[in-house]
């Protein structure tokens, strides 16, 4: 009986202790739980191009990347979407080689030594597991330095993650002197979604968002009211057209997307407005004046310093180097 | 049929030797797809180094984590998961005397997905380790649901269990659909992922509970082959031969329940399999209805594990979710099973 007490206190005992890790790992806290993390990892299988790929590309970590997910699209072979776009790096200048994210057996077959994704790849963690210490970021909520500054810590680049960020906050506070208006300036992100016939009024748009909210752009009563009143993904809600004149700002950004043939230019997009509401520019005055502003989707669509780059020279192109007019007054 | 008699002459048994003949044509049949799925995969292995792993002789851990963590469990549960739908299917179809009935009939598949999107879009932190326990709960209840709304007044029951289920799934369907289209398009797009009824993240912890599963209902199922027998035949016959038919339809139920809810919650909803293995069973061999469970079960587990063999290998290494290739097999073999079966239902 003393025995079955000593044992059943050392078993209370041994859940009481954190994870602890052989020589050459360590602890890794993350949206899938906590993992033994190599402290040097050198074969990285990334389940997420636009961002697993594209941070530990931007961190100048390419080498360590001996697999990544990519995209398929009828008529090409599959390509890293994000470094591509962004760092010109892709599977046929690097040697990362293509893997799908449910392909255990080809990922196992990289024989990595760490697997990172998102919190989309939670379904599989436990399979994941089996071939290499895994972890999940998790993106789309509103960490946008955070899943970069996790990265960085995951490949011992803090350092760097530090520098750069701190380099980011001095290129916003030029764009503040070069726009020192910016809170009476009011931008609304827009997306026309044909498909269904509805318009996509963007919350969070990564690293677009992330510069117009950091420069101290404002949103229009309306638009504010729009967001928090409907059902949102977290990232944007599906807008009735017949609403579509309550977004009007003094700016409206929309993306075009080279990838996707319907929305490969901005003429396209331009397009896609009409066919939801024809004349819609009878309905906007940002239209009317000239200050609906086109932007390339994936280099501001995704989570690296080189997308807040490109949306930082993007913003400050179209509205801090301009004229323009006043469209909306905020109380 | 051949008779078999023991015990001094006590015991006869008349055994369909066709039937036991196509039982055995499916094991070995089941056996070559185990084969063929432990051989195929984008990692490459012959056949020998299968072997060598699989009697702890891998040439490497890459190989024994592909045979022993990815392809082995993933297997075996397509098969359980096939014989389970399958089996589910057929009880079924016997009970309600209805040659269409499916799991999906009685809300098994709809209340699954209905908890498990549910939680995976208000709740995510709640983990996805609950997911299979969730699943089974919310199958469970549907099903409940509908047999208590179905069993509400005398007469009928079995028609009213047909068109409560059409109704109560339909209504629990909308449901979903409102939460994969408001939700948050992470949590979604992860809802979407289990209820494309795929094997491909099933492991050895699934193969575990499926086989508990097994042990705990296969032996009543097919117990109760003898009331099944009787209520083909209508309620009126079986009262007549002595069969307890409240008793025996609430339990008939509950299994077919129990099974298909516990194979959804493991892979997510299987489509097909319930409906078409029971018929294809029947056209391969007539037997009793004893040695058609066991047809169906391994027809349903041949058909499964062919599926998860198929959308694994045909198109690497992109993989196509097993519930896809099931009914895009299913959906011809069942035309072709309406076209060639007589007009008047043989249940």
């Amino acid at each position: 009986m003393k025995k079955l007490f000593f044992l059943l206190i050392l078993a209370v005992l041994g859940f009481g202790y954190a994870q602890t890790c052989t020589d050459g790992f360590r602890t890794f806290t993350h949206f899938g739980g906590e993992s033994c993390v190599p402290e040097d990892p050198q074969r990285i299988v990334s389940l997420s191009d636009m961002e697993m790929t594209l941070i530990l590309a931007d961190l100048g970590q390419t080498d360590r990347i001996v697999g990544s997910a990519g995209r398929v699209l009828e008529g090409q072979p599959p390509f890293l979407r994000g470094p591509r776009d962004l760092l010109g790096l892709d599977y046929t200048n690097t040697d990362i080689e293509f893997v799908s994210t449910d392909d255990f057996e080809g990922i196992a077959a990289l024989e990595p030594d760490l697997i990172v994704g998102t919190n989309w790849n939670s379904n599989e963690l436990l399979q994941y597991e089996a071939i290499a210490p895994t972890v999940l970021l998790q993106t789309h909520a509103d960490n946008y330095f955070e899943v970069i500054g996790q990265m960085a810590d995951l490949v011992s680049e803090t350092e760097q993650f530090e520098a750069r960020r701190t380099a980011y906050e001095a290129r916003i506070a030029q764009a503040q002197e070069l726009i020192p208006n910016a809170s009476d300036i009011t931008v609304t992100m827009l997306l026309p979604a044909p498909w269904n016939g509805t318009f996509e009024l963007y919350e969070r748009h990564f690293a677009l968002s992330q510069v117009i909210e950091d420069i101290g752009f404002a949103e229009t009563p309306e638009v504010r009211a729009l967001l928090e009143d409907a059902v949102t993904n977290d990232l944007w809600m599906d807008l009735s057209p017949e609403r579509m004149a309550e977004t009007d700002a003094d700016f409206i950004v929309s993306t075009y997307e080279p990838n996707f043939p319907s929305q490969a230019t901005p003429d396209l997009i331009r397009a896609n407005w009409e066919s939801i509401v024809p004349g819609y520019c009878d309905f906007l005055r940002a239209c009317q004046e000239q200050q609906i502003i086109f932007v390339e989707r994936t280099p501001v669509y995704t989570t690296s310093f080189a997308s807040l780059d490109a949306a930082l020279t993007a913003i400050t192109n179209h509205i801090g180097e301009r004229a323009f007019t006043k469209i909306t007054e905020l109380q | 049929m051949i008779t078999v008699e023991g015990f001094n002459g006590e015991l006869a048994l008349r055994l369909p030797v066709r039937a036991l003949l196509i039982c055995g044509l499916l094991t070995v049949a089941i056996a070559g797809v185990l084969t063929w799925s432990l051989v195929t995969g984008s990692y490459p292995l012959t056949t020998a180094e299968v072997w060598a792993t699989l009697t702890g002789d891998a040439p490497s851990d890459t190989a024994r984590t592909v045979v022993w963590e990815f392809r082995f469990p993933r297997t075996l549960v397509a098969f359980i998961v096939g014989a389970f739908l399958a089996l589910s299917g057929a009880a079924l179809q016997y009970v309600t005397r209805n040659p269409l009935a499916d799991p999906s009939l009685v809300g098994v598949s709809q209340g699954a997905a209905l908890v498990v999107v549910t939680v995976t879009v208000l709740a995510p932190s709640f983990g996805f380790y609950w997911r299979p326990v969730l699943a089974f709960a919310g199958a469970l209840l549907v099903a409940a649901l509908i047999q208590a709304i179905a069993a509400s007044r005398r007469g009928g029951e079995t028609l009213r269990f047909i068109l409560t289920g059409i109704g109560v799934a339909a209504l629990i369907s909308s449901f979903t659909s409102a939460l994969l289209t408001y939700g948050d398009i992470d949590r979604a797009m992860s809802a979407l992922g289990w209820l494309a009824g795929s094997i491909h993240a099933a492991g050895w912890g699934e193969v575990r509970w499926l086989f508990v599963t097994a042990l705990i209902c296969l032996p009543f199922v097919f117990t109760a082959a003898r009331p099944l027998s009787a209520l083909r035949f209508g309620e009126d016959v079986a009262t007549s031969f002595g069969v307890r038919v409240r008793v025996a339809r609430a339990t008939l139920i509950t299994l077919a329940v129990a099974l298909a809810a516990t194979a959804v919650a493991a892979v997510g909803p299987l489509g097909f399999v319930g409906l078409v293995a029971p018929h294809l069973a029947r056209r391969l061999a007539h037997s009793g209805v004893g040695v058609h469970l066991a047809l169906t079960a391994l027809t349903g587990a041949l058909m499964t594990g062919a599926a998860d063999l198929i959308g694994r290998a045909a198109f690497a290494p992109v993989q196509i979710p097993a519930g896809l290739v099931t009914s895009v097999i299913g959906v011809p073999i069942f035309v072709l099973l309406i076209l060639r079966t007589q007009a008047r239902s043989q249940l």
